[in-house]
């Protein structure tokens, strides 16, 4: 890189990791353990665990879904938190920005794969792929909040304006988390209430912590996700300027040349 | 009717859910890794050893 | 804390630059209209989509359906409207026969008999809660249906009978 100015330098600055290595370290950690952890989950929910009384095995599906539907609502809790404390002043930081993006990111994904389940578990129990349930459609809405999250990262801008309006958004799209959350019990529905209850479980023996061992499982996966992720937005965030910077000098080069065209 | 039916005719819709969910993971998981590495690539001071110089350093 | 300036804030160009950055400027500009553009097309379409979900999450999604009982209680306002109803499939009570069931629906001590014709869901059987997509025929209180769909719970146990999901109405 021949233009070594300051822009180039403001990002690299910027776009410096927290703890680099021990960060690395950390996420490496969980995406390894996650993934023995899916694994298991893959080989416990398939093979091991009983047939449902009533369900047979579409219950299956409980080791999938439900953890999806959670991972969800995690990226959106931590992408709303990394906004709020972006928004706030004294915490303000471009990488908490970048944070909230990497979060809401890998929540689009798993909101994406919650829907299509859910639409695979609904035919063959409910009868149908898809009803306008209040869970249904709000998680549907959900999922468009947050993809025109994503699109609104994308509008050119300087860099504190581009986050500062992103967190706003983020706060905005996140109203919608708890009213699918509690949709089940203010309106009625076809879906049934959360699976996972504070004080209350109604699975049963190998079944539950199957089930268990699955959110555990996908959430490590989710924080390997949002560290890599984040690691990539932060070479975005340079590559940006850098890209610039590049397109600088081969105007310069370009311009250089002619100016000896003329000169001959 | 149910139960039975279930048992048999329904594992066809929890594959399917199990391979949309693990699929999508894995293609989002690589398209990351793949990425991050084309990028650190063609930044070449990528990570910690950004040359950072000059006053601005440590802000 | 405090972070770097913008990329390329306009007072970091010196005089010499001042051509070229013009030109960059430019570069940029253009690739920004392009960007803005494009998604402000994607904008248009997430716009309309948030739009029609809300719009189906007040008109849908609110009242999902209405109980057997509810909707006996307010069979003269619905006349032969459809709508979706909740009830308990009453246990012996279903007769069926080529792509045609009928049975009786319950919610609380209300009774509904339902005459639906197409094919249940796998788990349709006697004693789950269903909704029932269709109306009330004639002035009477039989309800014909052409959707079923089945509530189940969020209880799973293996291997024990008889753990259906109640209907929101009391159990019958």
């Amino acid at each position: 890189m021949s233009v070594a100015s300051h822009p180039v330098e403001a990002v690299a600055l910027t776009g410096r990791a927290l703890a680099p290595a021990r960060g690395a370290r950390i996420a490496s950690a969980c995406g390894l353990v996650g993934l023995v952890g899916v694994v298991l989950t893959v080989w416990l929910g398939l093979w091991v665990t009983p047939p449902d009384a009533y369900m047979g095995n579409l219950v299956r599906l409980l080791y999938i879904h439900p953890s999806m539907a959670w991972d969800a609502f995690l990226a959106y809790g931590v992408s709303f938190l990394a906004s709020a404390a972006y928004l706030w002043p004294r915490t303000r930081d471009l990488r908490l920005d970048r944070v909230a993006g990497a979060s809401a990111e890998a929540g689009v994904v798993f909101t994406g794969i919650t829907l299509v389940t859910g639409s695979l578990w609904g035919r063959p129990t409910w009868g149908v792929w898809w009803t306008w349930d209040p869970l249904l459609t709000t998680t549907a809405l959900l999922f468009v909040l947050y993809l025109g999250y994503l699109a609104l990262r994308r509008l050119p801008g300087e860099p504190e304006v581009r986050a500062r309006r992103s967190a706003i958004a983020a706060l905005v799209a996140f109203i919608d988390v708890p009213i699918v959350y509690f949709s089940v019990s203010w309106w009625r529905s076809l879906h049934q209430g959360p699976t996972i209850q504070p004080g209350r479980s109604e699975v049963h023996g190998s079944m539950a912590w199957t089930l268990l061992l699955s959110f555990v499982a996908f959430s490590l996966v989710y924080v390997w996700m949002l560290a890599e992720r984040y690691r990539l937005a932060g070479l975005q965030a340079r590559d940006e300027v850098e890209g610039l910077a590049d397109a600088l000098a081969e105007r310069r080069a370009e311009a250089g040349m002619s100016r000896a065209g003329e000169a001959s | 009717m149910g139960a039975l039916a279930v048992a048999t005719g329904g594992i066809g819709y929890v594959q399917g859910g199990y391979v949309v969910a693990l699929l999508t993971l894995a293609l989002y998981a690589l398209s990351l890794v793949a990425r991050r590495r084309r990028l650190s690539r063609r930044l070449p001071s990528a990570g910690r050893t950004a040359p950072l110089s000059g006053p601005r350093d440590g802000a | 804390m405090s972070v770097g300036t913008p990329a390329a804030a306009p007072g970091s160009a010196t005089t010499a630059e001042t051509g070229q950055d013009a030109a960059v400027a430019a570069l940029r500009r253009a690739r920004a209209a392009r960007t803005r553009r494009r998604l402000g097309v994607v904008g248009v379409v997430l716009a309309a989509a948030v739009g029609f979900l809300l719009y189906k999450a007040l008109t849908s999604g609110i009242v999902y359906f209405k109980t057997a009982a509810q909707a006996v209680a307010a069979r003269a306002s619905l006349g032969n409207a459809t709508f979706q109803m909740e009830g308990v499939v009453v246990p012996h009570s279903l007769r069926s026969h080529a792509g045609v069931q009928d049975f009786v629906v319950c919610s609380g001590p209300v009774r509904v008999p339902v005459h639906n014709v197409g094919v249940p869901p796998q788990l349709f059987e006697p004693g789950v809660a269903v909704v029932l997509v269709g109306h009330f025929v004639g002035s009477s209180n039989l309800f014909s249906s052409d959707e079923i769909l089945v509530k189940h719970s969020s209880a799973y146990v293996a291997a024990h009978p008889g753990r259906v999901q109640q209907g929101d109405g009391q159990t019958c």
